[in-house]
């Protein structure tokens, strides 16, 4: 729409305008990328200024993507990068502080085993069938969101820290004034508990109780 | 005697740092009779995939290329993390029924 055929480059370079005149394909990348950045900054304009860049860089090189999956993982890469910056930054003002809910999570994630440190029965993991196929459905990645949102809030972040923008653990240690296994413990814990979230709520759903 | 507890500690440090000889030892026997700990590792490595899946924002299931499919919403399925978690009100996907365009490209 917005001069489509101002380049008279390759057909690819035509289909990639057509694909950034799409408002409806813009508006969508921003709003993700906005969730998946305001997730990790737990702060609305420091996930928009990253967006915001990140999109304008991405929009610079765009004709030299083949279309809109190759185009989107390129935003998010630099979007991973923009929020890493932050992150790292974040560690000069950021006050270390105790985690919060550290004795709630000790005893939740210690009711999993028995006194005798064995699985409960019902908690015992399941084996998840397929979840290469999972990968591909819109809906699962609606429980991982949820299952993500659900996590006490500073092991969700450490979690993203980690698993997301791929930090490593001295880094993650600095930013938010942990020790190594103080991380390791965190890390474990967010582990169980979203794997069981998963399995209750995706690949092993229990009957839900009327 | 590794007791589960440690195993599923020790698998998930696995993918933090690596293990000692003796660690891979004990988790490897442990894993030998434990289904439940074997399964949780095999999840270990599941949930690593799917987090880097999620990162890279390919995570809609696109088709093809650039088509355009019309959206498909969620029909009836929300999720009730709770049963999971237990211990959390707040609502972790405000709009997603209402916005049918969340997931589609």
């Amino acid at each position: 729409m917005n001069k489509p055929n101002a380049l008279n480059g390759s057909p690819n370079t035509t289909d990639m305008m057509a694909t950034l005149a799409d408002p409806v394909f813009l508006q969508d990348l921003r709003r993700q990328m906005l969730k998946f950045a305001t997730l990790q900054l737990s702060d609305e304009h420091s996930a928009e200024d990253a967006v915001q860049e990140a999109l304008v860089g991405a929009l610079k090189n765009a004709q030299s993507f083949g279309g809109r999956a190759a185009l989107k993982t390129w935003m998010f890469a630099i979007l991973k990068y923009k929020i890493a910056d932050l992150l790292r930054q974040r560690q000069r003002v950021v006050t270390v502080s105790p985690i919060p809910d550290e004795d709630d999570e000790d005893q939740r994630a210690n009711g999993l085993f028995n006194t005798h440190g064995h699985w409960h029965a019902e908690d015992q993991p399941a084996a998840w069938r397929d979840p290469e196929s999972s990968i591909q459905d819109q809906q699962f990645w609606q429980i991982f969101e949820a299952c993500l949102a659900h996590l006490p809030v500073e092991q969700g972040r450490i979690f993203m820290m980690r698993e997301f923008i791929e930090l490593e653990s001295h880094e993650i240690c600095a930013a938010v004034g942990i020790s190594t296994s103080n991380l390791h413990v965190i890390l474990h814990r967010a582990r169980l508990r979203l794997r069981a979230c998963l399995e209750h709520q995706w690949f092993v759903p229990e009957d839900s109780p009327c | 005697m590794l007791k589960c507890r440690e195993a599923t500690h020790l698998l998930s440090e696995r993918l933090e740092r690596d293990l000692s000889l003796g660690e891979r030892m004990s988790l490897q026997v442990h894993t030998l009779i434990c289904s439940g700990c074997r399964n949780f590792g095999h999840q270990m490595t599941a949930l690593r995939v799917i987090s880097q899946t999620y990162a890279a924002g390919t995570y809609e299931a696109e088709p093809s290329d650039g088509s355009d499919t019309p959206p498909t919403p969620p029909a009836g399925q929300a999720p009730n993390p709770d049963a999971g978690v237990g211990d959390i009100e707040e609502d972790p996907i405000p709009d997603q029924a209402a916005d049918p365009h969340k997931k589609i490209d």
